[in-house]
């Protein structure tokens, strides 16, 4: 009994001591790893100077450094940083070729001991794992990402006593939990929701109940989020604060929500009913800031800011059928109405301007980022447009040199916010000569647009057709009333180029055919534009004909969103 | 079929988070009011924005896609199948759907359409422009409401500002009467970010405003014409206004410490203050669509109140309203729960039917579902609520929807603080200038349905939030439902 406890301290001294030289050791060996650092972050860490900037920043003020985030300094180490300004005249290089595990153990060691605020020891086998975390991660770090990092690192624990119950099943919502027999039930030690209890499940479909106290450090107005793939529930004091049920991708679900100081009772739910999975929640606000519930700390999108969506293609009901749609789209007013026709020809046509704005080919319209989140507008699918006129169709010349004027803007001074200088805005105005009217729908469902300008009733309408093989679109004004002396119609205003055959080419992949009056080419500042002269009760016909068969019926390279 | 709550289906598993039921004959709403899913057809998404009824039995509702659907059967679901037609589709997010002789009136972004199937193949065909005169920027918070038909014809709109601050297209930030023959009247300024418009019994247009710039919390407005709501980043459209709307009012303080809107009633003419400020968090986050009980007791015992959706709460709230020295004023209580996505379109038939339906998209809601559409019917159980909380010159007059035990009736039943918001260009506003008045109970009506409440001092212009504890039924013992009103006090009557 003695000798074992003899033996047992003289076990506990031998190993303290051979720590200490070890560490001694490791020291060492950062210094030696630390000399390629040195070079621009200096001997004494605080950055080389060079003229009036320095070479590198100084590791005292780094956040990583102070921080003890080993985990962080190694992805930084490993990945380098990329440069996106000129603040310091160095660049810091990814070094995971240049440096072993071991090597970065012991370099980190050094300088946190060395330029932080405590020494962090990371072991070789720790680096080990962390190249592994940040294999993903292919190029140098922003900064952007960087800081959100080392805030999701330094954020407050507030989350205890969390402990989950797994179910098996396969729903298409939520189901009632309580009615349901856990397969498993367990604590979750480290206070972050997590899947992993349910990889045995794989993809057959489980629910997953998470249930923990958090602390709130003051009252105030928090958002409370959950992101699931499929659905959650995010439940505090036995209340659900914010659902995000049903079968969905990856979405998340945001509400704010005012907490009291002090603990709340939570649960999330979560089901996923047997593709992909995903869950994450968090709590966001105070002087806390962004606090993650779950062991993902992420809403799942590699980059939020440029969040795309597979694309919706709008298809017509029958196949000889027009869509008619209404929503913002690019290089044309807020008012604008897109026309999807059979046989892959579209046009966006302007009840701002009362005008065809353009045409295009190929699919019709990608409505997704229109029915996803807020909705900021569609997008026309197809390529290959022609912008044919732009700006309202009709004004009375008293001359062909009597400009055409763009009529539908005003500005007005803006008084925002009175303690701001007023500044003047620029906003769309109805002309008063014109209104729009609506449209009516034919059989197939094309549309026959109708307006009123001056005294006269004006209809104006679209059909499809082939000519010799490639696609055109035929246009019909027809006016009814008494036409103004002087009125013209102004049909193409770019890349015009008159042809022998009759046609004009509108830009290099569009050629138009007038019928029912003479075109006027003039020449305007800029360039040429092609009007006729309106007379009562005589319809103008348009054909725009593309110079070559459409290549790719697919979609092609949409136009560049807003 | 009702909804399967995960509330209480967890009391279950967390009994840490939930306080064990009193018992098991405490009521609850579903005991009054039974709240049934209809389901869309397979691989619609019903976002609904608005829902009308039709003379031949079917219920429309607009959504937020742009589609227009008729549904057959919507009030004998699940005994009869409901049918789905669609109507319409791809118009621009529609916040609006009024029926009058023979069209189907639609308010979308750009404009008021009214539409009309002419050949008979159950879509409609016409699309006509009834009115376009206010601007889009085409900026997506340029959100479009609609009402229903007023008795003069006209359909009240109400336009949101660009990004919910700017006003950078016409008349972003009012209220705008369109008439049937095509007519527009810019009616009210100061509109920051509307949620619905519609009518009180009276027939007076009001509508419900989102919590942010120039408004400490939500509310319910008072859309008088001429009326100025509060939010003066629109005022720059009174230029166009040729004074049908009256005279550009003056501005509020663009002070970073702000005022407060009893205040600068005083100071600006057109103020008008909220009619019922809905408290933020309390009863709701955003206050939706608008609809007047005249269904004459077929929905219970609210004849002529007003039920207002709240789309981040899922649910309906009840709104009481009475009018003091002019002004419009009342209480809001909280009413239905419960639902599964976030409550945009609210609607009631004249025998009793409550329709609802919405959506979570790009802002989240308590019932987690994309969308929902639902039928809410009353089971002919009269629930013990607060029925009317109506302002005296000394406190508040409560009257109940079942007779109180009047052993319960005392003051210590009752507890009472007052509030305000402060009225700033900032976003929101913290509950401010607290006051806990007291309380005294100075008779209860000889029926045990009604009881004055003495309240010292009463405060012009605050929210005065009351929570009932102790007051009981005469029969059964039953506690109030919902034991919490809160009275937006902007006028004490003489």
């Amino acid at each position: 009994m003695k000798r074992q406890l003899i033996l047992i301290l003289l076990f506990f001294l031998i190993t303290s001591l051979s720590v200490e030289a070890q560490q001694d050791k490791i020291m060492e060996l950062g210094l030696a790893s630390y000399q390629s650092c040195a070079a621009c972050h200096g001997p004494d860490g605080k950055g080389v100077k060079a003229g009036d900037l320095l070479m590198a920043p100084s590791l005292h003020d780094s956040a990583f450094v102070k921080g003890g985030h080993s985990d962080l300094l190694t992805g930084v180490i490993l990945k380098g940083i990329h440069k996106e300004d000129n603040k310091y005249i160095q660049i810091m290089l990814a070094l995971e070729e240049a440096l072993n595990n071991e090597q970065i153990a012991s370099v980190i060691a050094y300088v946190t001991s060395e330029f932080g605020e405590k020494r962090q020891s990371p072991t070789a086998n720790d680096v080990a794992k962390w190249r592994k975390q940040f294999a993903r991660q292919t190029g140098p770090w922003r900064r952007e990402d960087l800081q959100e990092m080392v805030e999701i690192a330094n954020a407050p624990k507030i989350v205890s006593d969390l402990s989950y119950s797994l179910y098996q099943g396969k729903w298409e919502e939520l189901p009632e939990f309580a009615t349901l027999e856990p397969v498993k039930t367990g604590k979750l030690k480290d206070g972050f929701i997590t899947l992993s209890p349910a990889k045995s499940i794989g993809k057959k479909g489980f629910g997953m109940v998470f249930e923990g106290t958090m602390t709130i450090p003051e009252s105030g107005e928090y958002a409370v989020a959950v992101v699931s793939d499929d659905g959650s529930a995010f439940n505090i004091d036995g209340e659900t604060i914010v659902g995000n049920d049903g079968t969905h991708e990856i979405t998340t679900q945001r509400i704010k929500h005012a907490l009291d100081k002090g603990m709340h009772t939570f649960q999330i739910l979560y089901f996923d009913n047997g593709a992909a999975q995903f869950l994450s929640a968090y709590i966001d606000g105070g002087t806390m800031g962004k606090v993650w519930l779950s062991e993902v700390k992420s809403e799942g999108k590699k980059n939020k800011k440029n969040a795309t969506y597979p694309p919706i293609f709008l298809t017509a009901q029958n196949p000889n059928e027009a869509i008619v749609h209404r929503a913002f789209v690019p290089d044309a007013n807020p008012r604008a109405i897109g026309v999807g026709y059979p046989g892959k020809v579209n046009l966006i046509w302007d009840a701002d301007t009362l005008n065809l704005a353009y045409v295009y080919r190929g699919e019709f319209m990608d409505t997704a980022p229109h029915w996803n989140r807020r909705g900021s507008g569609s997008m026309p699918a197809g390529a290959e447009k022609v912008i044919t006129a732009q700006g309202m169709p009709f004004q009375i010349l008293e001359s062909l040199e009597e400009p055409w004027v763009p009529f539908s803007e005003a500005t007005i001074a803006y008084e925002r916010d009175t303690s701001d200088p007023k500044e003047d805005i620029t906003f769309n105005i109805k002309h008063p000569d014109y209104q729009f009217q609506g449209y009516r729908l034919d059989k197939n469902r094309f549309p026959t647009f109708s307006y009123q300008y001056r005294s006269l009733t004006v209809t104006d309408r679209f059909d499809p057709q082939t000519i010799n093989g490639v696609k055109a679109i035929v246009r019909s004004i027809k006016t009814s009333g008494t036409v103004d002396e002087n009125t013209y119609f102004r049909i193409a205003s770019t890349g015009i180029q008159e042809k022998k055959d009759g046609w004009i080419d509108i830009g290099s992949e569009m050629a138009i055919r007038i019928e029912g009056a003479d075109p006027v080419t003039r020449q305007v500042e800029g360039g040429k534009e092609t009007l006729v002269l309106l007379e009562t009760d005589t319809p103008v016909i348009i054909t725009y004909r593309w110079n070559t068969p459409l290549q790719n019926a697919a979609v092609a390279a949409p136009p560049t969103a807003k | 079929m009702t909804k399967p709550s995960y509330l209480f289906a967890l009391t279950a598993i967390a009994v840490l988070s939930f306080p064990a039921p009193a018992s098991c004959e405490e009521p609850k709403q579903s005991d009054y009011y039974s709240i049934t899913q209809i389901p869309a057809p397979e691989g619609a998404v019903v976002e609904g924005g608005d829902i009308d009824l039709l003379p031949n039995g079917k219920v429309a509702v607009c959504t937020r896609r742009g589609q227009i659907w008729t549904i057959a059967n919507a009030y004998t679901y699940p005994d009869e199948e409901a049918k789905w037609t669609l109507f319409a589709e791809y118009l621009h997010e529609p916040l609006g759907l009024a029926w009058k002789d023979g069209w189907l009136y639609v308010v979308q972004r750009p404009e008021v359409t009214r539409m009309k199937d002419e050949d008979g193949d159950g879509r409609a065909d016409v699309f006509e422009t009834v009115s376009d005169d206010w601007g889009i920027s085409g900026n997506y918070h340029e959100y479009t409401f609609g009402s229903r038909f007023d008795k003069d014809g006209n359909l009240w709109t109400t336009l949101c500002l660009t990004g919910s601050f700017t006003a950078e297209a016409l008349y972003r930030g009012w209220v705008l009467r369109i008439n049937e023959d095509g007519t527009m009247t810019p009616t009210a300024s100061g509109v920051r970010s509307p949620g619905g418009i519609g009518f009180n019994a009276q027939g007076d247009a009001f509508y419900t405003e989102n919590q942010g710039a120039w408004n400490g919390s939500s509310s319910l407005k008072w859309a008088k014409p001429g009326s100025f709501q509060g939010n003066p980043n629109g005022n720059i459209w009174f230029d166009y206004a040729n004074g049908a709307a009256g005279k550009r009012p003056v501005d509020p303080p663009f002070t970073t410490e702000g005022s407060r809107t009893d205040t600068e009633r005083g100071n600006i003419e057109q103020l008008t203050p909220p009619a019922v400020i809905l408290p933020h968090q309390k009863v709701g986050n955003s206050p939706t669509g608008i609809e007047a009980d005249l269904s004459e007791g077929k929905f219970g015992p609210f004849e002529g109140q007003l039920f207002v959706g709240d789309q981040t709460h899922s649910k309906i709230n009840r709104v009481f309203l009475e009018k003091v020295n002019g002004m419009y004023q009342g209480a809001v209580f909280e009413f239905l729960e419960g639902f599964e996505s976030g409550n945009i379109a609210v609607r009631l038939s004249e025998d009793g039917v409550l329709f609802t339906s919405g959506s979570n998209r790009g802002w989240g809601a308590r019932g987690g579902k994309v969308f929902h559409f639902e039928r809410v019917n009353w089971t002919g159980k009269v629930p013990f609520e607060i029925h009317e909380m109506r302002a005296t010159p000394t406190g508040f007059e409560l009257t109940f929807t079942r007779p109180v035990d009047k052993s319960t009736a005392v003051a210590e039943s009752f507890k009472m603080e007052a509030y305000t918001y402060i009225y700033q260009k900032a976003y929101g506003s913290p509950e401010v200038d607290q006051i806990s008045p007291k309380l005294a109970v100075t008779s209860v009506s000889e029926d045990g349905l009604s009881l004055q409440l003495q309240v010292d001092p009463l405060t012009r212009g605050h929210v005065h939030e009351l929570h009932v504890g102790g007051l009981k039924t005469s029969d059964g013992g039953h506690t109030l439902l919902h034991p919490e009103a809160y009275y937006t006090l902007n006028e004490i009557p003489k």
